[in-house]
C-alpha cells in the first residue's frame, strides 16, 4: 500500500476548493478588521475587556459566542485588535477558542454526532477547546510580546482624528462629518484591503500545501493505530492537521472514523480547529515563526495529554 | 513611482482573484466545489474584491496609504517585490487552478481516503441534495430521512394493482441515492428487496471482474472534505468501465448484517453508462 500518491488532478481540485471556501472569510475578516480600525477607538474594545488580567482572558474565551469567527477570518481580526490595545494574551485566547467556542460549530458538532452521544461530544469538545486556548492565553500573559508578535505589530496604536482638522463654522458641522465619515469608509476600506492581500498570501501558501497532502496521503494507513489509545490520539491529531478541515464541518469527518476510540476524534475536534496546515502559513502573518513552532507543539502535547487523561476519564465513566 | 507599481499590481491581484470567482459562479463550475450553503459567498466575495480593485486602480489617491493607526503595519503591502510575490503567489496560482483544474477527483482520491460502506459511518448524516432536482436520476424520497421511510413503506410492490400509483420514473425504477441505500433501516430493507432500484454514481473496479464500487463523494462545506461513499455492486457478467466512469445500476439491494452493521450488496440487472448529474457531489 503506497502511502504518497501525488495527483495534480486532484491536487488543483483541492486547492480551489479550499480557496473558495476561505478567502470569502479572510475577506469577511479583514472588513471587520477595515472597520474596526477605522472607526472603533482603542478605548471602547479594551474597555469591553476586565480590567484584571485574569478575568480578560477568560472573557476573551467566550467572546465567540457573541462574536463567531471562523479560524480563516479570525487572524485579520486579532491582529486588528492587538493594533487597538487588547492583550496578546487576550487576542490569542480569543484567536484559538473561537473556532471552536461559537453556535455553529456547536450546532454542528451536535447534528454529526447524532446516535453517538451529541450532547457530551458537542460539551467536551467547547469545553477542552476554552481551557486550552484559555491556558494558552495564560501562558502567553508571561512573555514579551516582542518576542512573539512579528516586527511593527508589537506597537499597540493609540486613535488618531481623522477627517477634517478645520474648525467648524456655525451651520457647516454636517458638511464636516460627512466628509469625515466618508474619509473613514476610506481608510476602512483601504485597510481591509491591505490586511486581506497580506492573509491571503499566506493563506494560498497554506492551501496549497494543505492541498498535497489531503489529497496525496493515504489515510487508511493509520487505521491500524486506531486500537491503541495513545496513538490513537496522535494520529488523528495528525490527521485533522494535514486534513486542514473547516471547523463548521469536522465534526462530520471526525464522525464517520467510528474505528477510533472516542478520545481520539475528541483530540482531532479539538487539535484540528487551532492548529493546522493552512494555519501555520496564517499565523505566520501575525507571529514570528518560533512562536508558531511553539505553539504547534504546545497545543499538540496539551490536546494529547488532556484527551488522553481527562477525556478518556469522562468517556469511560458514560460508559464509552 | 514605486507606490503606483506596487498599487497597481495589488488592483491587478484583487481584479484576477474577483474574476476568476465570479467565472467560476456564473458558470456553474462551483458546484462541483462547494456545499450550495458556501456558494453564494464566492459571488459575493468576487464583486466585493473587483469592485475594491478597479477603484483602486482608478483612483488618483489610491496609491497614498493613509493608515487609521498610527504605527501602520502595511508597509510591506506597499513594496513591489512583495505586490509582485502577492500577484504570483494569489492571482497566478488561482487562475492556474481554473486552467487545469478538471472540477473532479480521480480514482487515487478513493484510494487515499479510503471509502464508507456501512450504515454505522454515516450517523448523524443527512444528505440534504438527495431530492434535488440537480440528481441524474430525481429521486422521489424526501430530503428528511423520516418522510423518506415513510414514503417508503407506503409504497406497493410492483405489479400490484396500486403499482401506478408509485411516483418516480414510468418503468417502475425507484430512484435513490448511494446514501438513501446505506441508511434504508429494517422494514424499508425488506421492501427495497423485492423492487427494482436505479442507482447513479462512479464505478471504482472492485476485487473481481464481476464486483465494482459504486461510489459517491459526499461533501459538508467543499470538495477538500469530501469522503467517498459506496455501494458493492455484483453483477452476472463482468464490466468493464474507466475508473471514475459515471453509470447507472438498476437491481436489488441485499442487506445483511455484520457485526451489528448493514452490509449491502447491489445485485445488478444492469449497468449503463450515463452523463454526469449536475450535482455530482452528494452534501
Amino acid at each position: 500500500m503506497n502511502w504518497f500518491a501525488f495527483s495534480w488532478q486532484n491536487f488543483w481540485f483541492a486547492f480551489l476548493a479550499l480557496v473558495f471556501e476561505g478567502v470569502p472569510f479572510i475577506l469577511l475578516g479583514s472588513l471587520i478588521s477595515g472597520a474596526i480600525a477605522a472607526f472603533v477607538p482603542a478605548r471602547v474594545i479594551t474597555g469591553l475587556l476586565p480590567k484584571s488580567r485574569f478575568a480578560a482572558i477568560l472573557v476573551s474565551g467566550l467572546l465567540g459566542v457573541i462574536f463567531p469567527v471562523c479560524d480563516c477570518g479570525i487572524v485579520p481580526i486579532v491582529r486588528r485588535m492587538l493594533k487597538k490595545g487588547v492583550p496578546l494574551s487576550c487576542g490569542v485566547t480569543y484567536m484559538l477558542a473561537s473556532p471552536i467556542v461559537n453556535p455553529l460549530v456547536i450546532s454542528s458538532t451536535v447534528v454529526a454526532f447524532q446516535g453517538q452521544a451529541p450532547l457530551l461530544n458537542a460539551g467536551l469538545r467547547v469545553g477542552f477547546g476554552y481551557f486550552i486556548a484559555v491556558i494558552i492565553g495564560l501562558i502567553v500573559g508571561t512573555l514579551q510580546s516582542e518576542s512573539i508578535l512579528r516586527k511593527g505589530l508589537f506597537t499597540p496604536s493609540t486613535p488618531r482624528r481623522t477627517g477634517m482638522r478645520i474648525a467648524p463654522l456655525p451651520g457647516t458641522v454636517s458638511e464636516t462629518i460627512e466628509v469625515d465619515f466618508a474619509r473613514k469608509v476610506c481608510d476602512a476600506v483601504r485597510t481591509a484591503t491591505d490586511d486581506f492581500l497580506g492573509t491571503t498570501l499566506y493563506f494560498m501558501v497554506g492551501a496549497a500545501i494543505a492541498a498535497t497532502f489531503n489529497t496525496t496521503i493515504n489515510q487508511r494507513l493509520i487505521l491500524p493505530l486506531a486500537s491503541d489509545s495513545s496513538l490513537s490520539i496522535m494520529a488523528m491529531m495528525t490527521l485533522s492537521g494535514i486534513l486542514t478541515l473547516c471547523c463548521t464541518s469536522d465534526a462530520f469527518i471526525a464522525a464517520t472514523f467510528v474505528t477510533f476510540p472516542s478520545v481520539a476524534r475528541m483530540a482531532f475536534l479539538v487539535f484540528g480547529p487551532m492548529f493546522d496546515l493552512k494555519l501555520i502559513f496564517l499565523y505566520s502573518a501575525l507571529f514570528k515563526k518560533r512562536f508558531v513552532v511553539a505553539l504547534g507543539v504546545g497545543l499538540f502535547l496539551s490536546v494529547g495529554v488532556i484527551c488522553g487523561i481527562i477525556a478518556s476519564e469522562i468517556y469511560a465513566s458514560q460508559g464509552f | 513611482m514605486q507606490a503606483k507599481v506596487s498599487n497597481a499590481l495589488n488592483a491587478c491581484t484583487l481584479v484576477g482573484l474577483g474574476a476568476v470567482f465570479l467565472s467560476f459562479y456564473w458558470s456553474g463550475r462551483i458546484d462541483q466545489y462547494l456545499n450550495p450553503l458556501f456558494r453564494p459567498l464566492v459571488l459575493v466575495s468576487g464583486v466585493v474584491t473587483v469592485i475594491i480593485g478597479v477603484t483602486r486602480l482608478l483612483g488618483s489617491h489610491a496609491a497614498q496609504h493613509r493608515c487609521s493607526e498610527r504605527d501602520c503595519d502595511h508597509r510591506h503591502v506597499r513594496s513591489v517585490l512583495w505586490s509582485l510575490a502577492s500577484f504570483g503567489v494569489i492571482c497566478v496560482s488561482v487562475l492556474a487552478g481554473s486552467t487545469f483544474s478538471r472540477d473532479a477527483f480521480d480514482q487515487q482520491i478513493v484510494t487515499n481516503r479510503g471509502s464508507i460502506e456501512d450504515d454505522g459511518s454515516l450517523s448523524g448524516l443527512h444528505i440534504s441534495n438527495a431530492g434535488s432536482p440537480g440528481n441524474a436520476l430525481h429521486p422521489f424520497v424526501s430530503k428528511n430521512g423520516s418522510a423518506f421511510n415513510q414514503d417508503m413503506q407506503s409504497l406497493p410492490a410492483p405489479g400490484t394493482s396500486d403499482a401506478g400509483s408509485m411516483r418516480g420514473p414510468a418503468n417502475g425504477e425507484i430512484a435513490l441515492e448511494v446514501t438513501d441505500l446505506l441508511r434504508a433501516e429494517e422494514p424499508l430493507r425488506n421492501a427495497l428487496a423485492v423492487k427494482n432500484v436505479a442507482v447513479v454514481g462512479q464505478f471504482v473496479r472492485g476485487s473481481t471482474e464481476t464486483k465494482f464500487r459504486l461510489t459517491r463523494m459526499l461533501i459538508w462545506c467543499c470538495a477538500a472534505d469530501a469522503r467517498p461513499i459506496h455501494v458493492t455492486v455484483e453483477v452476472s457478467a463482468p464490466v468493464n468501465f474507466p475508473d471514475m466512469q459515471w453509470v447507472k445500476v438498476v437491481g436489488k439491494p441485499e442487506y445483511s448484517i455484520r457485526n451489528g452493521h448493514a452490509h449491502l450488496v447491489m445485485k445488478a440487472d444492469r449497468v449503463m453508462p450515463v452523463k454526469p448529474p449536475k450535482e455530482a457531489m452528494l452534501y
